[in-house]
């Protein structure tokens, strides 16, 4: 705390930065220079003389803490005036402290050979920042304060309250904790920083805790203490000190905490094959409670895809035959990706590999569940990455056996008018005119889109689908069902002449039978 | 919508007093020194102070801080940054690598907004407890608009509620004692939630220390209003339909600017844009309902033109004083035409097709409408298969929860393992944070269907585990809050969107915020907190704290400051300006930063 410190000290001051120009200015008669060569090197006149010293610990020097106070009384002497113009200005500080001015400054080139002992004794002293005109009252001011605490080492000693102490935290100013040995004092200390909710002060009373007494009898009053636990254990995790969260987690028996904690730290790892040890290790220990089931079958999924992943790229790396790895080289490695993705990847660049490649979108199919929309979206999106738009059969092919789920099976059936067995499911799940717009944004050629367009139900929400996307296919088809001559003449104006949908439109016209 | 015009309530002066603090801290390095800003702290002090300013105080050099040391070139050198342990690290590693060549560097470390206590531990942990400086600078609320103040503390919903860590609350209130200091002590208070408490207990303590002839002062604000996000986490995840919550939603607002692509204003670089009321056009426009906007915008547009029209049949004398007089005006009101008509067309370009089922399923779930469920589920489970981005995927499934008091654990099971399969693994952390937070909920015990009709028992079981329970376990009492409190639904009439004359038409009419909604029976009573409306927060989560002034008071002035604590999105913020127009109340705004749904769940989503 080092502004804490100087403000004990120079008891909230606030000057003109124009006096601390002066005050170096007048290098000649800072006596105290000479004194130590931490306050040396910091005049811009003495750059050149002695070594650059690397810390601002007391150098060759003697006696560091009695020069300190020397120089101490030394600038209380100098300054007098800044204090008395101070005083104007920083009394009527409301929003609490305002920003502390030179003497501040001065104090801050003055603490870095401060040795600790002292700072902790001007620490006690507490900002006052109301009595500094008297630099005699202030001087026994501090000789009472010391005292103070120097019995506050000795336990039969006064403690402050502890309200005082969390409204000095809360407010920014000076505090200690030392006085409170206790075990009461430090619990009511704890319960007093915990009613005001600020997390500055209940850390700084767990850690006071935590510091000094035994592991067992804090986690005790930790166990009824709840927020006092999220505060400790999200500061832990801020200090990326991940195993004693999870320890500490795992004596107050929260065990899902703990374990998602653990994953959370297994994540941090760089290499995967790290990780996966690291899963692994986890479904043994931290996942092992059977009310994580679930949580403990998605890490085990997890442990699964990034050793298919890990295959795959270095299949995939080596691999000098695939055409497809050619023409579209490989961003990046799939590893670390999520499933989705990796189906992305397997269906640009292995579709037609057989179940026993490693990169077989069929085999990951297999090995982890999906979806039927899932499987759809990604099929779909991944063929298109490659130029490649499946129809329904096609897909059907892909998967080799009668459909390639339910819904592309009944995508298939509705689309061979076969039976109605499905579509409606078909399409209470698939949103066929995103897939639609989908696939016209991909650059899908019209005889495809008007594949998909076919399967829109009800067939006004088809045609205005073909006419928004202006697949003439698919408008020829609206009007042969619906039987609708007129339209379709009048549609033919829309349609390329020579084009193979108009030849075909001119053949319905022929052939198609008309409402009369 | 145009607002009262204040009693001489001037918001200006804050961003003064912000600006004349941080001089101060600079001049505690007195003499030119180079600056290395936090990168999540650079767009407030851009709305603080202006380069000259930091110039002028002996700022040579200027950094963003990063994992390497910039080079030295000044004797000073210092770091303004949050409370953050990476900021701290990279800091401490700056003055080990600087202090072998320049043994003579000084370095000065702001913390902004807070000096908390772990800091200084830290740093004596890297051995440096005395080698660097350590201030404190905290910033009063940064004036956005006349009516909107930020504090733009933007980890504060993640810190607070998913941390457990409220110390940014003292930050809050010191704000709200400025406002006191230069306009008087508030006399009414109404704060509900936990990190509310933490204000006012905070306030207290800052009261006290000021001197008493102010509180003897005639305040100018009557009413102070301390809500935290989790009293209302509908409203974020409902999509937001007012023009400046769709800029939001789709280009993000960050402290009042809003950044354009190229593609979007037709130029290469993207354009940042200012929002706030001195644009006329957007100061019409902000506040409506999408729908209308482009006709609004259009209808202008015709106006502008047919003035610019004129010009042709004017004479030379009549033209000398059209351009000495107006061309500017017309000038300004095209470009500001143009630039809105561009982004409406964008967003409406980019919305098209998923917005209007995406509408279909919020508001039903929220009116509670038949098949809502099912259609949610849908939609939630095409946008995973899609891969869509996740925050948005998860506010649908975040409201679900919400609207349904919670999910059954099979169909959690269910929902998660799609989510993990669409965005990754790692999630699991991230849906653990938001059962964490509340924003998800498994309902234990009801096996139920996903017409969430939770059964009466199973959810008093809850309440009560709720009320025990030490962390309260939040997110399944929506149902009984929202109809205490009158959020749905609420007037029979249809909702006019496009000349609203209820809150609701921020959501089509489907829902009032909450927020906005307390504070209009708040204001309407005689009392701030009648009894109606304690009983009804009494189902939020946290407790009510509330002040009084002692009888005989004079009446407080129509002027209400309403503080959120986590987030404030514009769909509130359009709906109590509409209630300040209907209750005649000047309202101002502050809150920890503006924020949308999406911007809400990343904060907290695992990285």
């Amino acid at each position: 705390m080092n502004r804490a410190e100087n403000e004990a000290y120079w008891g909230s001051t606030d000057t003109a930065p124009s006096a601390l120009d002066s005050f170096f200015d007048e290098d000649s008669e800072v006596s105290w220079r000479g004194s130590s060569g931490a306050a040396s090197w910091r005049a811009k006149s003495d750059r050149g003389e002695g070594k650059p010293e690397v810390s601002g610990a007391s150098p060759s020097s003697s006696g560091s803490s009695n020069t300190s106070y020397s120089i101490v009384d030394n600038i209380t002497v100098t300054s007098t005036q800044d204090w008395a113009f101070v005083e104007v200005g920083g009394s009527g500080t409301n929003s609490g402290r305002s920003v502390v001015g030179v003497g501040k400054a001065i104090g801050e080139k003055l603490d870095s050979w401060k040795p600790p002992s002292v700072s902790i004794k001007w620490n006690s002293s507490q900002g006052q920042g109301s009595s500094c005109a008297q630099c005699v009252a202030k001087d026994n001011e501090i000789i009472k304060l010391k005292k103070r605490l120097e019995n506050s080492f000795s336990r039969y000693n006064l403690t402050l309250p502890p309200e005082d102490t969390v409204k000095r935290i809360l407010l920014g100013q000076p505090y200690s904790l030392e006085c409170y040995r206790s075990h009461e004092d430090k619990i009511a200390l704890l319960d007093t920083a915990l009613a005001t909710l600020d997390g500055s002060a209940i850390l700084a009373s767990v850690i006071h805790l935590k510091n000094t007494v035994k592991k067992t009898l804090f986690v005790k009053e930790m166990q009824t203490r709840p927020h006092a636990v999220q505060v400790y254990v999200s500061y832990l995790k801020k200090r990326h000190n991940y195993p004693e969260a999870i320890d500490f987690l795992g004596l107050l028996g929260k065990t899902e905490e703990a374990a998602i904690l653990s994953y959370e730290l297994a994540l941090t790892g760089k290499a995967p094959e790290g990780k996966l040890k690291n899963f692994k290790k986890l479904l043994e220990t931290n996942f092992s409670h059977p009310g994580l089931a679930f949580e403990a079958s998605m890490v085990e999924d997890n442990i699964k895809l990034l050793s298919r992943q890990l295959t795959i790229d270095e299949v995939d790396q080596k691999d000098q035959s695939n055409p497809m790895l050619a023409k579209y080289p490989r961003a990046a490695n799939v590893a670390g990706k999520p499933l989705l993705t990796t189906l992305f990847y397997c269906c640009m660049y292995h579709w037609e590999a057989g179940e026993s490649h490693p990169g077989s979108p069929l085999a990951l199919r297999k090995e982890h569940d999906l979806t039927s929309r899932q499987l759809l979206w990604t099929v779909l999106r991944g063929r298109a990455r490659v130029h490649h738009w499946p129809l329904p059969q096609e897909l059907d092919a892909w998967k080799g056996n009668k459909g390639l789920l339910g819904a592309l099976g009944s995508l298939t059936s509705a689309l061979g008018g076969s039976g109605r067995v499905g579509t409606s499911t078909v399409k209470a799940k698939l949103p066929i005119d995103q897939l639609v717009r989908y696939l016209a944004t991909s650059g899908a050629p019209s005889n495809i889109l008007a594949v998909y367009i076919g399967l829109v139900d009800p067939i006004g929400t088809r045609l205005t689908l073909a006419l928004n996307h202006k697949c003439h296919q698919a408008v020829i088809d609206v009007y042969v069902n619906q039987k609708d001559k007129g339209a379709l003449e009048k549609y033919m104006k829309e349609i390329p002449e020579g084009s193979p949908e108009y030849l075909k439109a001119e053949n319905a016209l022929k052939t198609a039978r008309w409402k009369l | 919508m145009t607002e009262p015009q204040s009693l001489g309530l001037d918001v200006e002066i804050l961003r003064r007093l912000s600006r004349d603090r941080l001089v101060r801290v600079l001049e505690d390095a007195p003499g030119s020194k180079d600056l290395i800003i936090d990168g999540d702290l650079m767009k407030m002090f851009d709305r603080i102070a202006g380069t000259s300013l930091l110039r002028n105080h002996g700022v040579g050099k200027m950094y963003r801080l990063e994992r390497l040391p910039p080079p030295v070139d000044s004797g000073q050198r210092v770091y303004l940054v949050k409370p953050s342990l990476i900021s701290l690290k990279y800091i401490a590693e700056h003055v080990h690598a600087d202090r072998v060549n320049h043994p003579h560097l000084q370095v000065h470390v702001v913390v902004v907004p807070r000096l908390v206590s772990w800091i200084s531990s830290l740093l004596e942990e890297e051995g440096l407890y005395g080698a660097l400086t350590l201030h404190e600078f905290t910033p009063e609320f940064i004036p956005l608009d006349d009516d909107l103040l930020t504090l733009e503390m933007t980890s504060f919903y993640r810190d607070a509620f998913l941390e457990g860590d409220f110390s940014g609350c003292v930050s809050v209130a010191r704000a709200i004692n400025t406002l006191q200091d230069l306009y008087g002590r508030i006399p009414n208070v109404l704060a509900h939630g936990r990190a509310a408490t933490a204000v006012v207990n905070a306030l207290d303590l800052l009261t006290q220390n000021n001197s008493p002839k102010k509180s003897n002062q005639i305040p100018e604000i009557g009413y102070l209003f301390i809500f935290d996000r989790d009293a209302d986490y509908v409203t974020p995840m409902l999509t937001q339909l007012t023009y400046e919550g769709a800029l939001d939603e789709h280009f993000g607002i960050q402290a009042g600017v809003v950044e354009l692509p190229g593609s979007v204003v037709g130029q290469e670089m993207p354009r940042k844009i200012h929002l706030n009321s001195q644009d006329t056009i957007f100061d019409n426009i902000r506040n409506m309902h999408f729908g209308g906007v482009s006709r609004y915008l259009v209808t202008r547009a015709r106006e502008v033109k047919a003035k610019r029209d004129q010009t042709q049949t004017m004479t030379t004398e009549q033209m000398k004083e059209f351009v000495a007089n107006e061309l500017r005006a017309v000038k300004t009101l095209q470009a500001s035409l143009d630039l809105h008509l561009q982004t409406c067309e964008a967003i409406t370009s980019a919305t098209q097709g998923d917005l209007e089922a995406r509408l279909l399923a919020e508001h039903g779930l929220v009116t509670g409408a038949g098949g809502a469920a099912s259609l949610a589920t849908d939609l939630f489970e095409n946008l995973l298969a899609r891969m869509l981005p996740m925050p948005n995927n998860l506010r649908l499934l975040c409201l679900y929860s919400l609207a349904q008091d919670g999910l059954s654990r099979k169909e959690y099971k269910r929902l998660a393992s799609q989510v993990v399969a669409a965005h990754g693994h790692r999630h699991l952390c991230t849906l653990h944070n938001l059962r964490q937070l509340g924003l998800l909920t498994i309902n234990e015990g009801s096996t139920g269907t996903t017409e969430g009709s939770g059964s009466g028992s199973t959810q008093l079981q809850e309440r009560l585990a709720q009320m025990t329970s030490l962390l309260p376990r939040r997110g399944s009492g929506w149902k009984a809050a929202a109809r205490r409190l009158g959020l749905v639904g609420g007037e029979d009439d249809h909702i006019d969107l496009h000349s609203p004359t209820h809150m609701s038409y921020v959501f089509n009419g489907a829902y009032t915020p909450a927020v906005a909604k307390i504070v209009s029976d708040a204001l309407a009573s005689r009392s701030i907190a009648p009894l109606t409306l304690t009983e009804a927060l009494k189902l939020l989560p946290g407790t009510t704290v509330t002040r009084s002034p002692s009888p005989g008071s004079p009446v407080p002035p129509r002027v209400a400051l309403v503080v959120l604590l986590g987030g404030l999105t514009f769909a509130e913020i359009a709906a109590l300006r509409l209630l300040a127009v209907i209750s005649s109340t000047r309202i101002i705004l502050a809150s920890t930063s503006t924020i949308t749904g999406s911007v809400l769940l990343s904060s907290v989503a695992h990285l």
